[in-house]
């Protein structure tokens, strides 16, 4: 218990640090920019209340917001993956119910269960998220394109993550 | 009364959801508007510290260029000193000239934080308000036009890039002096588009774009880069102008912020006005 606090903590702060000092610091061809961060919340464990979660997904956006000067931007789209996740997580659901103290990553739910899930919550943050953008500066038809790109972009950069991931679950 | 009670208490998510998307979009457009983001200065001493301790790390791998640009500048500037000039008369000596009066005063400041994703990017410098920093103050680098002053809190402050939708700088033509506003549509960092120009003007590939100098932010004249594109709007009578820009945003490091002495002058002068 006590580890999956730590490992949650840490886990936070990695991605945090990678997008807020990497990712949003370098240039790519002006239409690619992965937003790792939302496997912060992907990440959270199952049986995480969701209250709890959307209020996670409410502040780390905004402490994302602050350190890239978009105040609300990351806030409303974290949001929604905050509040949408648990039912998301409902819907991919095996049949008899998640396993105890299994977690959310490929090695517990399988590829193809993992993909949908991340997915159905990779495109509607970057869907929010851009689309505030473009709201914001008036550019939607960048918007749409942006969003397409980077859902596989960010979709492709989680898979990569879990697949390194050095985490080892307890036995 | 009750139903009502049942509803909440099985929608309360769903409501309070609502609510915080509500605050989100709120601040989204409260604080991102153009000289408006004089919000939460106290954050930017947070984020600040954080920035400028991962600069420190990362600034080395980039010496080099860095070195090159500020050389190349110490030698424009060399070129400019008392001693490269020769004096051929006793008439006239330009550098006791009480005809003119210092304009702009000169800072220097490290970039700590570069953001280039976005449509509206920002940039951190390493000083702030103990440094004289205001916001609205022109940023220059040794190459270009870099951005303006947003925000300041008392070490650091937020400046707004050229790559930023909100971003617009009068610029004009060096050599026909027909001026336009430049602004940023959002794709390369390195090109900006200029659409104010009729088409009667002559406009050629490679034609300099400098700063026009109207707002007392920026000095008249500052290179800020090359006509790269020109391409007729028919709708307008007017060329967009694609200008491929002199500062390299996304390597911006040493920048210069740059305090108009006469700014309470005009600003006096401009709030007498209306």
């Amino acid at each position: 218990m006590t580890f999956d606090i730590v490992k949650n903590i840490v886990r936070w702060i990695l991605l945090m640090a990678v997008q807020i000092l990497v990712l949003n610091n370098i240039y790519l061809g002006g239409v690619f920019n992965p937003y790792i961060y939302v496997l912060i919340i992907l990440s959270l464990p199952i049986d995480m209340s969701a209250l709890v979660v959307l209020l996670m997904g409410f502040f780390t956006g905004f402490i994302l917001d602050i350190f890239s000067h978009t105040i609300g931007l990351h806030t409303m789209a974290l949001t929604l993956v905050g509040f949408l996740r648990p039912q998301i997580l409902a819907i991919v659901a095996p049949r008899d119910g998640y396993e105890f103290g299994s977690s959310v990553n490929v090695r517990d739910m399988g590829w193809s269960r993992y993909s949908v899930y991340a997915l159905l919550l990779i495109f509607p943050h970057h869907l929010m998220l851009f689309a505030m953008e473009g709201f914001s500066s008036g550019l939607f038809g960048l918007a749409v394109q942006k969003t397409l790109l980077n859902t596989v972009l960010t979709f492709v950069l989680i898979l990569l993550v879990q697949s390194f991931s050095p985490i080892k679950e307890k036995g | 009364m009750r139903k009502l009670i049942e509803v909440l208490e099985k929608y309360y998510l769903f409501f309070l959801f609502l609510i915080l998307e509500l605050i989100g979009f709120l601040m989204l457009v409260r604080y991102n508007t153009y000289h408006q983001i004089s919000y939460l200065s106290w954050t930017s001493e947070i984020t600040g510290g954080v920035n400028e301790s991962f600069s420190d790390i990362t600034e080395h791998l980039q010496l080099v260029e860095d070195n090159k640009v500020l050389a190349q500048e110490n030698a424009l500037l060399r070129e400019q000193v008392k001693q490269a000039y020769l004096s051929t008369g006793k008439d006239f000596n330009p550098w006791v000239d009480t005809n003119y009066q210092q304009n702009y005063i000169y800072r220097t400041a490290k970039v700590i934080n570069n953001e280039l994703s976005k449509q509206d990017n920002y940039l951190m410098i390493n000083k702030g308000k103990l440094a004289g920093i205001r916001a609205g103050m022109g940023v220059i680098d040794s190459r270009g036009v870099v951005g303006i002053v947003t925000d300041v809190s008392d070490h650091y402050a937020v400046v707004m890039s050229v790559l930023n939708s909100k971003f617009s700088l009068g610029v004009r033509l060096k050599n026909s002096e027909y001026f336009g506003m430049l602004n940023w549509d959002g794709k390369s960092p390195n090109y900006a588009i200029l659409k104010d120009i009729q088409q009667f003007v002559e406009v050629q590939k490679g034609d300099s774009i400098e700063t026009l100098g109207s707002s007392g932010i920026f000095p008249e004249g500052v290179f800020s880069g090359i006509v790269e594109d020109v391409v007729p709007i028919e709708e307008s009578n007017t060329w967009k102008i694609t200008i491929a820009l002199s500062a390299h945003i996304q390597q911006a490091k040493h920048v210069y912020v740059m305090e108009n002495v006469f700014e309470e002058e005009i600003q006096t002068l401009e709030d007498g006005l209306e």
